[in-house]
């Protein structure tokens, strides 16, 4: 078979109806008769209502229903982890009773004719509450201390071998503290949904990245069979991890609807955004490491403190990539867990390993600086044949020739390695580097071919549940099948984004391109047979499925790799950092669409520009609420902070993971690139920031 | 976002007589601070009088000076020929400010009335003298590193957040108005706005339903040779930590004027007098420029957030009297 389209730069095939605005997302499809809901926060942090009055709300103009914790009753029990095929983003009902467990926690939903009126409405509500202790800074939590035993089966605090004695073993040492805020994932498409019943159907538009998930909690909480339930979602304008979960917008835009009998719209306000849906924790590391004088780690301990909500558990596993990526035969890890009042933290792009690298690639910086060494060399001589915590050989592995091209595509040869010693005027220039790494996972998916003759000759559609959150989904999709039937690009549909088509999982954890194109290429293949077998059919369907494989199997651990190369450019005098140039280089098995490939790998790294100089959600720890919950306030890049990134691969299939030898690309590009500029920052200053972001005032302080 | 009436102006004297005769009325530009503001019900006007169609967008020039049609956009202003070559501290601040969308947006006299940006004035759940007078003051005992540590009061710290402005009071600039009863008057933007004192909610010397109608820039040597610099955490799209506004004149290596204006450091656009006085006469080095730091920054008083924009802000005008001075050799 010739393969003519994987691995090339394919055009978005859905890219002409988003330019065009004719792509439809959630709060856009147009349902007769929709009114219009907001949702009203709590203005404190801690407490509970005393006193809530509906009546001025209720009796304002267009208002037809005022959903509050006296009048909404309680939804059927609903899953509230991801083992049970989907979750709830709480473990608290949506307005459950009169505790307020954080600020913006929602009190009430009003809904109306038009938004302004609900708006308005909203401004009507008359609530009296009494204000309870609350902490949202660690320092004001301690008390409630626990260490959660478990992330997705893996043991959080643990050791293996003997820490002590590598470190007495070890000619050279370091133990420091690195910081990493709370951030938030913030997408662009703020959470929307359109809920709609006909009898005792349930249909659901829903900003979401998983629609399956939906349909669990919906249908748990409607007490309705799943099948009643239909879930659709064609596009996403970003999620990031922060639309895995079912919020208690989709709820309460469900339950009011069925009240009013007539379709009700829900959009998140970007304030609500920020403060109601899930964050990434602040991480608190504790990195000691020893090393010998020829660079081999003899032992690492790493000591995670981050925050959960008051009523619900989450744990940022921070330690998860520490404890295999190179090799340290004596390792201990411990995660502490504090609560805090403030909505259930949740999965953000990279959890655990985007805060877990930005610590572990800056301590091996300053191991390398300590050591008088190269930080690529340093790296290279702990380079890991075997995942080092398992034991299992990595499936397919090619870092050393990623730091090998990055270096070279960079010139890193040509750094100098003592801080400060480049400089152009009054700005100071320097490079870092950091290695990246994603575990490899695929999650299931059930993918749907069909293919018949037309006038106009053979066409295709391939069909999963599974959501395109921007990614390009649809583009892999379509040349996979459009590879496999030798048909024209433009001879494939791609149906994705609803309930009612084969299931598949989470569009997360980066799996989805590992989970649905070997089974789209499989039943393509399928079809292939058949019609060889039949060359007069007019219509063939086909459907395969993948199956689970989190990270490793019985024989290899699958696990991707790359490594970053940046340099900025520093006038620390005022304390202004520029990245000015990126390069990376990525070890993610085979790529099937390269030009939205490349785009996921950018994305990434210009998630880490925005981490390693930018993020930071603070909440005020007086008063307890965020204090920057908008674009304005909560910065992220703009163009202005992002050069060039020179982005390459090494396409290497891993066919010991599926039949197209491909690994996901989500999440690895912002692994590593906050601990590059930290490093880079190091080196052209001479200042160690190990608390993110790195603002300026960070570095006048150091001046 | 409350229920208000909305109304046309076509000329500036129906604009003052409507403004007379709804109580609560406020008048519309651009809109891009008080409609985000009325959304979040930080503003509740009762009625809009829509001032876009009054022909107030021209910008004339004559040797002594330039007059700024209050309707001109931002953007327009910043690429106007004149600006450019005459005022380039104008033109450097107005392209250091928002985004290139807001700028298209934002009017001349809109940018003078914005509003702080202080997160808790923005939170009607906040305690906000501003915003609510007599309620307290969240932001003192709150998260304050971007307040302000000049012209701040025990009733109010929020930081005036425009970077025009500060250009433009370090240009002596003008502003023209016309009162309700028809007459017109001059306020220099040095007495224009008001510190936060025990009246925080007083941002401004206007009087109710008095409209802006230009603003002048008188032309000076030292305009040309004026420069603004600014820092901020993002490389654009955001408010200033601290900025300068400076302008030089010099002869030989003396210093014969010298204008200086702070930004992200004032409760509202901070002329520093003494450090002009500081300047005058002395060689335009850096002994003298951070002399003038020293003096800019004297009274300042920081926060517990907000202690680091002392230093920022002294390095900030060093740095930009330092880039003029060498512009100029």
């Amino acid at each position: 078979m010739a393969t003519t389209l994987i691995g090339t730069p394919v055009n978005r095939i859905d890219g002409r109806k988003k330019v065009t605005g004719t792509a439809q997302y959630a709060a856009e499809f147009p349902l007769d008769g929709t009114c219009q809901a907001v949702l009203v926060g709590s203005a404190i942090a801690g407490g509970q209502i005393r006193h809530l009055d509906a009546g001025a709300a209720e009796q304002a103009p267009g208002v037809l229903l005022v959903l509050t914790h006296l009048n909404t009753g309680r939804f059927g029990d609903m899953p509230d982890d991801f083992e049970h095929g989907g979750t709830t983003a709480e473990k608290r009902q949506p307005l459950a009773d009169a505790r307020i467990l954080h600020t913006g926690q929602y009190v009430a939903m009003v809904v109306a004719e038009t938004i302004e009126q609900a708006r308005y409405a909203a401004s009507l509500l008359e609530i009296d509450y009494e204000l309870g202790q609350f902490a949202v800074a660690l320092d004001d939590a301690r008390d409630t201390a626990f260490q959660p035993a478990h992330f997705m089966g893996e043991l959080l605090t643990f050791e293996r071998g003997n820490v002590e004695s590598g470190l007495a073993a070890a000619d050279v040492r370091i133990a420091e503290t690195y910081v990493t805020p709370t951030e938030h994932p913030c997408a662009l498409e703020p959470h929307a949904t359109i809920a709609s019943w006909s009898g005792d159907t349930l249909t659901v538009y829903n900003s979401t990245q998983w629609v399956m998930g939906d349909r669990v909690v919906l249908a748990a909480g409607f007490k309705l069979p799943p099948e009643k339930v239909r879930v659709i979602c064609p596009f996403i304008g970003g999620m990031f991890g922060s639309k895995a979960a079912t919020g208690a917008h989709v709820m309460l835009a469900a339950l009011a609807s069925r009240r009013l009998n007539r379709p009700v719209k829900i959009v998140l306000s970007r304030s609500q955004v920020l403060t109601d849906v899930g964050h990434r924790t602040e991480t608190v590391q504790r990195l000691e490491m020893g090393a010998r004088r020829d660079g081999a780690i003899t032992a690492v301990r790493h000591h995670v403190t981050s925050h959960t909500a008051l009523d619900d558990d989450f744990t940022e596993p921070a330690t998860i990539t520490s404890r295999m990526l190179y090799s340290a035969e004596n390792y201990a890890s411990r995660q502490d867990v504090l609560r805090l009042n403030v909505i259930r933290p949740a999965w953000m792009r990279a959890p655990g390993e985007a805060p877990g690298q930005f610590a572990l690639e800056s301590a091996l910086d300053e191991l390398a600086h300590k050591l008088g060494m190269d930080p690529v060399e340093l790296r290279r001589r702990n380079h890991a044949e075997v995942n080092a915590q398992t034991g299992k050989p990595f499936s397919s592995k090619h870092l050393l020739e990623c730091y090998t091209r990055g270096a070279e595509r960079f010139g890193w040869s040509r750094r100098n390695p003592v801080p400060g010693s480049l400089r152009d005027g009054d700005t100071f220039v320097g490079s870092g580097m950091a290695t990246a790494t994603y575990p490899g996972y695929i999650m299931g998916a059930s993918v749907r071919v069909r293919w018949e003759q037309t006038a106009s000759g053979p066409r295709a559609i391939v069909s999963t549940a599974g959501s395109d959150v921007g990614t390009g989904m649809y583009t892999m999709l379509a040349i996979t099948v459009a590879n496999t039937l030798g048909l024209p690009l433009d001879r494939v549909t791609v149906e994705l984004g609803s309930s009612a088509l084969p299931p598949c999982a989470v569009a997360g954890g980066s799996n989805l391109t590992a989970s649905t194109a070997p089974a789209a290429q499989d039943a393509a293949a399928k079809i292939k047979r058949q019609l060889a077998a039949s060359p007069d059919a007019a219509f063939l369907e086909a459907e395969e499925t993948s199956q689970p494989i989190f990270g490793q199997n019985d024989k290899f651990a699958f696990q991707s790799f790359g490594a970053h190369f940046i340099e900025v450019r520093v006038q620390p005098e005022i304390g202004r950092i520029r990245v000015s140039r990126v390069v990376s280089v990525f070890d993610c098995g085979r790529i099937l669409s390269a030009k939205t490939t490349r785009s996921q790998f950018m994305g990434g790294i210009v998630f880490g520009v925005g981490a390693a100089l930018l993020e930071e959600l603070v909440y005020d720890r007086e008063h307890g609420q965020p204090v920057n919950a908008d674009l304005a306030g909560y910065l992220v890049p703009v163009h202005a902070d992002v050069p060039e990134i020179d982005v390459t691969w090494i396409d290497e299939p891993d066919f010991n993971f599926n039949s197209m030898g491909c690994r996901g690309v989500g999440e690895i590009g912002i692994t590593g690139v906050a601990a590059a500029i930290a490093n880079a920052v190091y080196n052209a200053t001479g200042i160690r920031v190990r608390d993110l972001p790195i603002t300026p005032d960070k570095l006048i302080q150091s001046v | 976002m409350h229920p208000f009436s909305y109304l046309e102006a076509d000329s500036a004297e129906a604009a003052i007589r409507a403004a007379g005769l709804h109580a609560g009325a406020v008048f519309f530009a651009g809109g891009t601070t008080l409609i985000d503001l009325m959304k979040l019900d930080v503003m509740s006007p009762a009625t809009l009088i829509d001032i876009n169609r009054l022909p107030l967008c021209s910008i004339d020039a004559d040797s002594s000076g330039v007059a700024i049609g209050a309707n001109v956009r931002n953007s327009d202003l910043a690429h106007h020929r004149v600006i450019r070559e005459r005022f380039p501290v104008l033109t450097e601040a107005l392209l250091a400010g928002a985004s290139a969308q807001l700028r298209n947006m934002a009017s001349t006299a809109g940018n003078l009335m914005q509003r702080t940006r202080c997160a808790y004035f923005r939170d009607i759940n906040a305690k906000c003298n501003k915003r609510e007078p007599g309620s307290g003051c969240d932001a003192i005992t709150g998260f304050n590193r971007m307040h302000a540590l000049l012209g701040t009061s025990e009733h109010c710290v929020a930081t005036h957040p425009s970077d025009m402005c500060v250009a433009l009071i370090a240009l002596d600039a003008v502003v023209h108005t016309l009162l309700p009863n028809g007459t017109s008057r001059e306020i220099p933007l040095s007495e224009f706005y008001l510190l936060p004192g025990t009246t925080p909610d007083r941002e401004t010397a206007l009087e109710k339903g008095e409209l802006i109608t230009h603003v002048y820039v008188p032309d000076h040597p030292a305009c040309r040779h004026s420069h603004y610099l600014k820092v901020r955490d993002r490389s654009s799209y955001e408010f200033a930590l601290t900025s300068a506004a400076v302008a030089l004149e010099t002869e030989g290596r003396n210093i014969v004027e010298a204008r200086v204006a702070l930004g992200g450091i004032g409760t509202i656009p901070w002329r520093s007098p003494v450090a002009e006085n500081v300047l005058r006469g002395q060689p335009a080095e850096r002994k003298t420029f951070e002399a003038a730091a020293e003096a800019a920054l004297a009274g300042a008083k920081p926060l517990k957030h907000n202690a680091f924009k002392v230093e920022l802000a002294k390095r900030t005008l060093v740095l930009a009297l330092t880039e003029i001075a060498w512009q100029q050799h």
